[in-house]
């Protein structure tokens, strides 16, 4: 779809969101997460982090409505809320690595071999995390069970557990960084 | 939870919303601002003395419109940073860094090739800490209204946004200071006055990119 025509369609929603209809709101969401999606999709590898940043794409926009001026094209801004929550995404994941953590592909790495049927290929792996596992606190086993085991999304696991998405994330992250220092000391 | 999900679930908490305009947003820290530096200029006990007599000569008229100006071009730079459509235009940004530029030349021509013209070098107080105290009074309510104004926004340029609206605060302590304190160009101004005034810009260039994420 060409700008023009993207433009033509979303403005009237944003309208007709802005004056509280919310069956414009819902459409104007979808249409955006069908835009975001092909955005993210082109610019990020991991297809299974797609969902999340368009989710995340998707909050964005809904927390700066008001930023909006309906008078003005509404692509530049969706461009540039899009751009930003990708970047910032790109940033939390890379700072990740950075601080040579247990990266959370690496960890979701070794918690899908888990979940497969291939766990049998290496019981001493799959024990040993296993007793790893059951070392964390009760909070962090929780997150990587819905995670790892249930393979829930961060923001499914936030809905299930009743936690923020931040503090999934940092859960996970902690728990990562605990079963790395166990694992390693074996 | 899908995507569809969860745009059903916003969708069925939307209420109607009203936006906020880039207008008013300027006319409220323009206000605060003014507020805030006329109650000081007033507990200070009013312009300097020499004031009319100094705003006859080029240099210092010059670098108090260029302060004024600086004001004016960062407090609207970090105020656009707010809005994600308009924090993509170059324009504010090139604005700034012609004031900021202009802004520095004037003071180091003033400085080193004409000290006479910012001021007698004799009769007036040495700018010292309390230079510093007087420039941070001016800058904390304008600094303060905007880091909380603006991150009720949508910054898209955390960094960029820190750094401006620090730079408007202290730009405003930095004309209030000029405007109240009669001393003459010296090093004790550029350490009291304008080095704080790009450190601290510098530190909201650092913070900005921890407060104003969201």
């Amino acid at each position: 779809m060409k700008n023009d025509t993207r433009e033509a369609l979303l403005r009237p929603l944003f309208a007709q969101a802005l004056s509280g209809d919310k069956r414009a709101y819902e459409k104007l969401l979808n249409e955006i997460a069908g835009f975001a999606r092909n955005y993210v999709r082109r610019r990020l590898a991991s297809p299974t982090d797609h969902d999340d940043v368009v989710q995340e794409i998707l909050l964005s926009v809904h927390k700066a409505l008001h930023t909006y001026d309906p008078a003005r094209p509404c692509l530049p801004w969706l461009a540039a809320i899009m751009h930003y929550r990708l970047s910032d995404w790109l940033r939390k994941h890379y700072s990740i690595r950075a601080v040579r953590t247990l990266s959370a592909d690496h960890a979701g790495d070794v918690f899908d071999q888990i979940a497969s049927d291939e766990v049998t290929a290496d019981p001493f792996a799959y024990e040993s995390l296993e007793k790893a596992v059951e070392t964390l606190p009760r909070g962090q086993q929780a997150v990587i069970q819905a995670m790892y085991r249930e393979e829930l999304t961060v923001r499914e696991t936030s809905e299930k557990l009743g936690m923020s998405i931040s503090a999934v994330k940092v859960t996970a992250h902690r728990a990562y960084r605990k079963l790395r220092m166990r694992l390693e000391g074996e | 939870m899908n995507t569809q999900t969860l745009a059903a679930q916003l969708a069925s908490r939307h209420q109607p919303v009203k936006p906020i305009s880039f207008g008013r947003i300027c006319l409220e820290w323009a206000s605060v601002t003014a507020i805030s530096f006329a109650a000081l200029v007033f507990y200070y006990g009013g312009f300097r003395a020499d004031l009319s007599a100094r705003l006859l000569e080029p240099f210092f008229t010059a670098e108090i419109a260029l302060n004024f100006l600086l004001v004016v071009v960062a407090g609207l730079s970090a105020t656009a940073c707010a809005y994600p459509d308009r924090a993509r235009t170059r324009m504010h940004q090139i604005l700034l860094w012609i004031v900021f530029t202009g802004y520095s030349a004037i003071f180091l021509m003033a400085a080193f090739h004409r000290p006479d013209l910012a001021g007698p070098a004799s009769g007036h107080e040495p700018h010292g800490l309390e230079c510093l105290q007087c420039l941070l009074a001016f800058a904390i309510i304008p600094a303060c209204w905007m880091s909380w104004r603006l991150r009720q926004l949508a910054c898209v340029k955390p960094m960029q946004m820190g750094f401006t609206a620090i730079l408007m605060a202290m730009a405003t302590g930095g004309l209030g200071v000029r405007l109240l304190e009669s001393g003459h160009l010296q090093d004790g101004l550029m350490l009291t006055h304008y080095l704080p005034i790009l450190l601290l810009s510098g530190a909201g260039l650092l913070l900005g990119g921890k407060f104003f994420r969201w």
